[in-house]
């Protein structure tokens, strides 16, 4: 029971802090900043790995690989922040670029690695799907971000409502639309962080799209969103747990990802039906 | 006791701002992007209380001006100020301007109701990691009936038709109680009865609140029908008080003439042409309103 408690912990934190932010993200349409963030981590790890062939002491520690993806996570976060604030290059193309740049980086790295060394460098297989190994200590460090997270969001509600609803409008409300656009890119970047360590680099953007799309289909209130969010997330998170328990050669991102693909596509048939019942009367006339 | 009676609080902070000669002073204003001017050498003042009407072309910097009354662009020269503050002062109160963006629209699928979209005019006046005031919220409930939205403040925002999407937003921009409405393009895309109607909407609220109006659009006979002056804006500004007791007919005739003299060509007519340039009563008046250097 000990192995599964940390990634339990680490899992249903980091399904609340996604599903939390998962709303603003559609919102926003940055569905995919997700993915640009989480694979810049690769190329961060990547470099990470280049500089183990000048110090082979750390090769086989998985540590600097995930502090190389910390710190290329939250460099890439904001320097799209920087490029797509003011509209200045489009989001999509500014994730894109970073994403393609971080990817290439990475598997040149990886390629060399194994080209010097004959040998995938540590935490190659983990960081692509979510094989870390998770210990208590992780868990509860990752507890505390998210929950840091989920407070964030609590306390700067009314704020990153406008925001996300429109920013134009929320600057001329005098937002600080600035500091709310930052401030939400580190968010996301910090679920990343914990996420790439839970369920890869390649479906980390899962957790923080599927809830939120999923939702949204169910309920037109924002409060009772954010809940089914929530509740759909976690329901994710603890069924691919469970999955990946069950039968362990299952790896934990991918049976997280399918399980939240499920409820999105039961929540979709829902409101297709849903909403058929409402038009029945009136198709009846 | 009309809901909109203003409590004492909000009578002395109204009285700070009408006692002041003027709500807007802009000196000497330039603006360009990169190296095309937009606006260049605009001066204007508008008294508090007062309707601004300001037409022009499309490109002729209108919205421009109004990005640079919110604070969104800095001006390449000269000053602006609202109320004694810069722009992005103004803004950051959050309780002095108002705005209305041209051609509203909501994201799809953003789960609000219209009334928390009408709340989220006060975010900026209230301020952060503060909850909004039980007087803001009894505004905001006593503006939801004042535009015709009561019944559908728990519908989704993204339900709303066109006009009643055009109200909510109203009340977005009147939420926090502001001296200033700065309304982009308000009329686009609405019939000329629906015009009318919206015409007279924002008279009665400008009475009722005490608002002072930048009414920007393109179609001069709105603008005329609610303007106390008009400002003609195509890079430079030429701007004319409004005779009192013209017809707004008469007085949209007036200026479509004159904006056609400037260069600029809308979709008005001008009714006094080549064939009768002194035949018409109205020249006399035009005169007396040649625009000011």
């Amino acid at each position: 029971m000990s192995s599964i408690t940390p990634p339990l912990i680490a899992g249903c934190s980091l399904a609340v802090a996604c599903a939390t932010l998962s709303i603003f993200v559609i919102s926003r349409r940055w569905a995919l900043l997700g993915e640009g963030i989480s694979h810049s981590g690769f190329g961060g790890a990547g470099t990470v790995w280049l500089l183990m062939l000048l110090f082979p002491s750390i090769e086989h520690s998985t540590w600097p690989t995930y502090v190389g993806v910390v710190i290329a996570c939250l460099a890439t976060a904001f320097a799209i922040g920087f490029l797509t604030r003011g509209g200045r290059i489009n989001s999509d193309a500014a994730i894109g670029i970073f994403m393609v740049a971080s990817l290439a980086w990475g598997f040149l790295a990886q390629q060399v690695f194994v080209h010097v060394r004959q040998f995938n460098p540590v935490a190659w297989n983990m960081l692509l799907f979510g094989q870390f190994d998770i210990g208590l200590e992780f868990a509860i460090g990752a507890a505390a971000i998210c929950a840091a997270v989920v407070g964030v969001v609590a306390f700067l509600s009314k704020e990153i409502i406008a925001y996300c609803f429109d920013p134009t409008m929320a600057l001329a409300a005098g937002v600080r639309v600035g500091f709310i656009h930052y401030l939400l890119m580190t968010l996301v970047a910090l679920t990343i962080i914990v996420g790439v360590s839970v369920a890869g680099s390649v479906l980390v953007t899962a957790l923080l799209v599927l809830p939120g799309a999923s939702a949204v289909l169910l309920s037109d209130r924002l409060r009772s969103s954010i809940a089914a969010s929530i509740l759909i997330g976690l329901a994710g998170a603890i069924g691919g747990l469970l999955i990946h328990f069950w039968r362990d050669f299952v790896p934990r991102g991918p049976a997280i990802v399918l399980v939240l693909f499920a409820e999105f596509l039961i929540a979709y048939a829902y409101s297709r039906f849903a909403r058929r019942v409402r038009l029945s009367p009136a198709v009846s006339l | 006791m009309s809901l909109f009676a203003f409590s004492r609080s909000d009578r002395d902070k109204l009285s700070s701002f009408t006692s002041m000669p003027n709500l807007v002073d802009i000196t000497s204003l330039d603006f360009a992007y990169g190296q095309q001017t937009v606006l260049q050498n605009i001066d204007l003042a508008i008294s508090a209380g007062t309707t601004l009407g300001l037409i022009g072309p499309n490109g002729g910097g209108k919205t421009t001006l109004i990005r640079l009354l919110l604070g969104m662009l800095e001006p390449t020269g000269g000053t602006i100020r609202i109320g004694g503050l810069t722009p992005i002062q103004a803004v950051r109160r959050g309780d002095l301007l108002g705005y209305l963006p041209q051609n509203p629209r909501v994201p799809a699928q953003f789960p609000i109701s219209v009334r928390q979209f009408v709340r989220l005019g006060l975010v900026g006046k209230t301020g952060m990691l503060r909850s909004h005031s039980h007087h803001d919220l009894d505004f905001v409930e006593s503006l939801l009936p004042r535009v015709g939205i009561a019944d559908l403040a728990e519908r989704p925002i993204h339900a709303l038709s066109g006009g009643q999407l055009q109200r909510a937003f109203i009340a977005r921009a009147l939420a926090p109680s502001p001296k200033l409405l700065l309304l982009d393009e308000p009329t686009t895309g609405i019939d000329r009865g629906g015009q009318q109607r919206f015409i007279e909407f924002i008279a009665e609220l400008k009475g009722d609140l005490g608002l002072t109006i930048v009414f920007v659009s393109h179609d001069l006979r709105a603008v005329s029908s609610i303007s106390d002056r008009i400002a003609c804006l195509n890079q430079t500004l030429h701007y004319h008080d409004v005779p009192d007791h013209l017809p707004a007919d008469l007085v949209y005739r007036m200026f479509a003439c004159d904006l056609e003299a400037m260069g600029i060509r809308g979709g008005h007519v001008c009714t006094h042409g080549a064939d009768e340039p002194h035949s018409h009563p109205l020249e006399t008046v035009t005169r007396r309103h040649a625009p000011t250097p």
